[in-house]
């Protein structure tokens, strides 16, 4: 999958936002039309059935209405990242298109802690637009419990699906994220799929989640969430130490770059047959998603936003910036998120691939990594 | 003595990682000499005191650990690992 990033306008200013730093750069607040239609000409190249639009707040777009249209001319299924402060003629344009073509994530308001008045807008984004919503939530900590989205998704009879994203931490940014504390259980994801199992709602997970946040009867009893369906030829391997002295070690293949889903089995556009579907493992999430910027710059994906990249290109597809992007990091990477990591049997397996590599990257001492623009994180500047 | 401007490390399980910037080269430093490395990159390098960890790491004399330190650090220093102040 590849994202457009459409506008950098966003009104929630969510402490563990990834895009901060993007949204707070100054430069092009909302995606000029040429970029937009190079940006689609990009993931037809690259052989996707979706457009996948983000912000900021991509339904306030001033255009938002006919990127979405033209899309869908174009032969994609839409996907929406919303953060649920939509504009009232947005909401309204949406609620007439086709669920089988247009569908909307949403990035649930935690009803105890966020603005009434957000927490009442996106009850009327999910009322307006119903099944078309997929709800999504982020989640800080494991004291955390997310397992309100469920009834929304009853309530309101939404996508029977829910997204499940940890809030990673943006390398050389200043977002609140999920602190892991090595390589433990955290109770909240299962615990969340049972509740989901009982009321008939699959959770879905995000990137950047490893098997070891899960206990081992949860993996073994859920095979299908942890394995590869797939003979990853990248698989890592668990790297030999020696017992003396110091010796060159490899890097054996850290991402399976290959292996990452383009499109869920339900997402296939008007006209474009999607690529093969393959289910991957939970713990090979972590990749170059390639997200493509309002001003038309691409990054590997919005945690790794202050690191490398590159320009639109407009011959080639998205397996070639994976490429640049896979070869500048994973050489200087640790092999996971956690000082464990290359002792662990699920990597040892090709069931984890180390996790999220803006994480991975936290632990360079000093930090190996040149930043894009060493000046200080601000604020969002754009309304 | 610092670790060389061209190289990042991190810590695992067993050791530690040296990691040139590039990517071009990494290798691993196991305990006990991965403790002589953190001693070096945290700023905390003296002879007497790097000696005194080694024999109590490896269990030898202070004589012998003098001479490992003395070893270890000139294979680092030609390997590009490490730079005079």
């Amino acid at each position: 999958m590849a994202n457009i990033s459409i506008t950098r306008r966003c009104r929630r200013h969510c402490s563990y936002c990834f895009a901060k730093h993007e949204l707070a750069r100054e430069s092009e607040a909302d995606m000029p039309p040429e970029v937009y239609e190079a940006a689609l000409g990009f993931l037809e190249r690259s052989g996707f059935p979706e457009a996948r639009l983000l912000g900021g707040e991509p339904t306030e777009h001033p255009l938002f209405r006919e990127y979405v249209d033209r899309a869908r001319e174009r032969g994609f299924r839409v996907v929406v990242f919303s953060g649920g402060l939509v504009p009232q003629p947005a909401l309204e344009y949406m609620a007439a298109l086709p669920v089988d073509s247009f569908s909307v994530v949403l990035n649930a308001a935690e009803p105890a802690n966020d603005a009434e008045a957000l927490v009442n807008r996106q009850r009327e984004v999910c009322r307006a637009l119903g099944a078309k919503v997929m709800l999504g939530v982020n989640i800080r900590s494991s004291d955390e419990d997310p397992s309100y989205v469920l009834d929304w998704v009853t309530e309101y009879d939404l996508c029977r699906t829910v997204r499940v994203g940890i809030a990673h931490p943006i390398w050389g940014g200043t977002n609140d994220f999920f602190r892991l504390r090595g390589p433990r259980v955290i109770p909240v994801f299962e615990r969340l799929v049972a509740i989901g199992a009982g009321i008939g709602v699959n959770v879905g997970f995000d990137c950047g989640f490893t098997p070891c946040m899960f206990s081992r009867e949860f993996v073994d009893s859920h095979a299908d969430m942890f394995m590869h369906s797939v003979t990853d030829p990248g698989a890592p391997t668990a790297q030999g130490w020696p017992t003396k002295g110091w010796a060159s070690i490899s890097d054996a293949g850290h991402d399976a770059a290959g292996l990452r889903q383009a499109h869920s089995d339900a997402s296939v556009g008007q006209g474009r047959k999607a690529p093969a579907s393959q289910r991957e493992a939970i713990g090979v999430r972590c990749g170059p998603v390639v997200d493509i910027l309002p001003e038309g710059d691409c990054i590997a994906c919005y945690a790794l936003s202050r690191f490398r990249r590159l320009p639109l290109p407009s011959e080639g597809a998205r397996n070639d910036l994976v490429s640049f992007f896979d070869n500048e990091l994973s050489p200087v990477l640790p092999a996971g998120v956690h000082r464990e990591c290359t002792q662990c049997d699920y990597r040892e397996k090709g069931m984890c691939n180390g996790g999220c590599r803006a994480r991975r990257a936290l632990r360079l001492r000093p930090n190996a990594l040149i930043p894009l623009d060493p000046e200080p994180m601000g604020e969002t500047t754009h309304p | 003595m610092k670790p060389s401007c061209q190289v990042s490390w991190f810590v695992e399980t067993r050791g530690v990682t040296l990691c040139s910037r590039d990517g071009s080269v990494r290798h691993s430093i196991p305990y006990p000499h991965a403790g002589l490395w953190a001693l070096i990159a945290n700023g905390h390098y003296s002879t007497a005191y790097a000696s005194e960890l080694m024999s109590v790491l490896m269990s030898v004399g202070r004589q012998e650990a003098e001479r490992e330190v003395e070893e270890t650090l000139a294979a680092w220093m030609q390997a590009g690992f490490l730079s005079e102040e």
